[in-house]
């Protein structure tokens, strides 16, 4: 492998961190059946906290416990507006998205007297940590094996989700529940439960998700996701709601962010062009399947047909 | 009481209670959150609820900053009626503004009514376009709307600021804008100082007609007939794919011929936070009208005040105006949560 390769892999692997959590998380609801469009609203709010609690206690370990706290509490909030009360789940994710949005800006106000982008020179910031025994891994070693932690937390989180969903009776029920909820519910599994804490799941995921971001950067930028959390939902759906679906969706997704961020520095294409294209790139990534997808069916139900034509009689 | 309620006006009016309700309480939240995020809370709480009704400046300009949000209100309502989803409307406005702004700088020759008329219908064209490639993806490829419309207008919006930052910004002004469509392309401001300008009998005239064309033509029928059941929408003969991509035109045109307004009556040039949310609280906007076209109107006047609160209470006190956002939110949750306790209610009655 040449070693222009190398960066890009270490790079992408960086970048598609926010997108790999926050599709694992909304794998979880995906699953048990709840529509979660507040993914983007879920990481923005822990994006903030673990800003604050970073910059009050100089630990990155409570700023990251503090963000997954905050949208913890945001996440019961949603779940139980919209599973307690059986309101509107779309209605309840806007809600969830905009007040995250706007109440961490309103906090920034109060907090820090700013409602743009606030640096933090001397808070401490996520920084790579060498893992010796992925050093070993041939070639990819290098770039594998240096990373900040909570890369290897959401390789972790993926690994565990695969076995979690598909070999524990937790798992079971869970796709139960999303798959036919009644059913579920006369097996004596109580849809609604399975359905808070796979939104629960979700917006631990995100909180970890949102905090990657600010946390490396050591600054809180109002709209940091920047339409990650909705992009993640893309990923789920083109992955197929499966965990190695989603690894192979966030590398994807990882690698156009990384080509817009290198071209915003290599080329002279204007850097607003080259934000729009993650969005674009998604939408032609949904017809492409979509086209795949009916292709398949065609196929399919083509061979049926010969089946039925061939059969003697 | 000489005469007994119907069924349908008692339905009403729990509708109505309801939103009040849900108003009520969002106030209550709103005191509450002032008090929580401001030192000086009483200076605080007097300019936001009793700022916009000072002087009839901040009055008509409240009046003027409602204008965009009936627009983007019908377009969500209409959208919601025919079981679309448009999460786009920040793209659709700001692409109706910039169109308009394109087009009415570059073909600056036309009499004044004609190059109105022009740039109006290039903006509205502009939204519905954008938001029919969404309806087209569904109808096509089975692809979710939500997701489209919200990636489709999220990518718009960084290409759009590119052209006010680039190849449209007017090198004379010191601040970052377009160049301006030409004066004689202006909605004509009918009460100076103030900005309030003749886009909102647009804007109550489209409401209007929008009411009418729901409630009492074949394609208003059929329309609502596909959102509320598309199966038997189907059964009934009705081109339900048809009525996937209409909807999603006609949503889309509604919040870019609001864009357009906005440009013509309010800025006559485009700036890079042209639309600040309000494709979004065109949800809300639709959502307290029960997605009635009039109830848009109210509805649009009530997230004005909201608005225009905050912004006198940022101005002479210590709030950010995001607070505004935040009891928005609050309203989302209330009139749904409020919407699904009238559901139970009805369940326990029967």
């Amino acid at each position: 492998m040449s070693s222009f390769h190398l960066p890009v892999i270490g790079g992408t692997i960086d970048i598609m961190t926010p997108f790999l959590l926050a599709a694992v998380g909304g794998l979880y609801s995906s699953l048990a059946g709840v529509l979660n469009i507040a993914l983007e609203g879920l990481m923005i709010f822990s994006a903030f906290f673990s800003v604050v609690v970073t910059v009050a206690t100089g630990n990155l370990f409570l700023g990251i416990a503090g963000g997954v706290l905050a949208t913890l509490l945001l996440t019961t909030l949603f779940g139980s507006i919209a599973l307690g009360l059986r309101a509107n789940i779309f209605i309840c994710g806007l809600a969830t998205n905009l007040l995250a949005a706007a109440l961490s800006i309103v906090l920034s106000f109060s907090f820090y007297g700013q409602t743009g982008s606030v640096n933090f020179p001397d808070m401490p910031v996520l920084k790579p940590v060498r893992m010796p025994f992925l050093q070993g891994i041939p070639v990819l070693g290098d770039v594998v094996a240096n990373h900040n932690i909570l890369v290897y937390v959401s390789w972790l989180l993926l690994a565990a989700s695969s076995i979690l969903i598909y070999r524990t009776p937790f798992g079971m029920r869970l796709r139960a529940v999303g798959h036919n909820a009644k059913a579920a519910f006369a097996l004596g599994v109580n849809p609604r439960r399975y359905q808070f804490v796979a939104l629960l799941i979700s917006g631990f995921a995100c909180a970890l998700g949102g905090a990657v971001l600010t946390l490396t950067l050591g600054a809180f930028v109002p709209n940091v996701s920047s339409g990650r959390g909705w992009i993640a939902l893309v990923i789920i759906y083109l992955g197929r709601r499966t965990p190695i679906g989603i690894l192979i969706g966030s590398v994807t997704f990882g690698l156009v962010e990384f080509i817009s961020n290198y071209l915003q520095v290599a080329s002279d294409i204007p850097s607003g062009l080259l934000l729009a294209m993650p969005f674009f790139v998604t939408v032609i990534a949904l017809i492409v399947y979509s086209l795949i997808e009916s292709n398949i069916r065609k196929g399919r139900s083509l061979h049926a047909r010969k089946m039925v034509v061939s059969r003697p009689g | 009481m000489g005469r007994k309620l119907t069924g349908h006006q008692k339905n009403s009016l729990a509708v109505l209670l309801g939103i009040f309700g849900s108003i009520l309480v969002s106030f209550i939240i709103a005191v509450a959150l002032i008090f929580v995020f401001s030192r000086q809370p009483l200076n605080t709480l007097w300019y936001y609820f009793v700022g916009p009704f000072l002087d009839s400046y901040s009055l008509f300009n409240m009046l003027e900053s409602s204008i965009p949000l009936i627009f983007s209100g019908l377009g969500i309502a209409i959208a919601f009626k025919s079981g679309v989803t448009n999460l786009g409307g920040e793209g659709q406005i700001f692409s109706g503004a910039i169109v308009a702004v394109i087009l009415g700088s570059s073909v600056p020759g036309l009499p004044g009514l004609a190059g109105i008329v022009m740039i109006l219908a290039a903006g509205a064209a502009a939204g519905a376009a954008l938001a029919g490639i969404s309806g087209v993806l569904r109808m096509k490829f089975k692809i979710s709307d939500l997701l489209t419309s919200y990636l489709i207008s999220s990518g718009i919006v960084y290409i759009i600021n590119y052209l006010i930052l680039g190849p449209f910004r007017d090198p004379a002004k010191i601040t970052i804008q377009s160049v301006s469509i030409p004066s004689s392309y202006t909605l004509a401001r009918f009460l100076p100082p103030s900005y309030i300008h003749t886009g909102i009998f647009i804007a109550l005239l489209t409401a209007g007609v929008m009411f009418v064309v729901l409630r009492k033509t074949h394609f208003g029928y059929e329309l609502r007939a596909t959102g509320s059941n598309p199966q038997f929408a189907r059964y009934a003969g009705i081109d339900t794919d048809r009525f996937t991509v209409l909807p999603m035109l006609l949503s889309g045109g509604l919040i870019g011929l609001g864009g357009a307004i906005q440009i013509a009556g309010r800025t006559r040039s485009c700036f890079t936070d042209l639309t600040a949310g309000l494709g979004w609280n065109g949800i809300a906007v639709a959502l307290i009208a029960r997605n009635n076209p009039l109830g848009v109107i109210p509805a649009a006047l009530f997230y004005a005040y909201l608005n225009a609160g905050a912004r006198a209470a940022m101005i002479n006190s210590d709030v950010t105006v995001e607070l505004a956002n935040v009891i928005s939110s609050v309203i989302f949750y209330l009139v749904t949560a409020e919407a699904a306790f009238a559901f139970i209610r009805r369940r326990l009655g029967e």
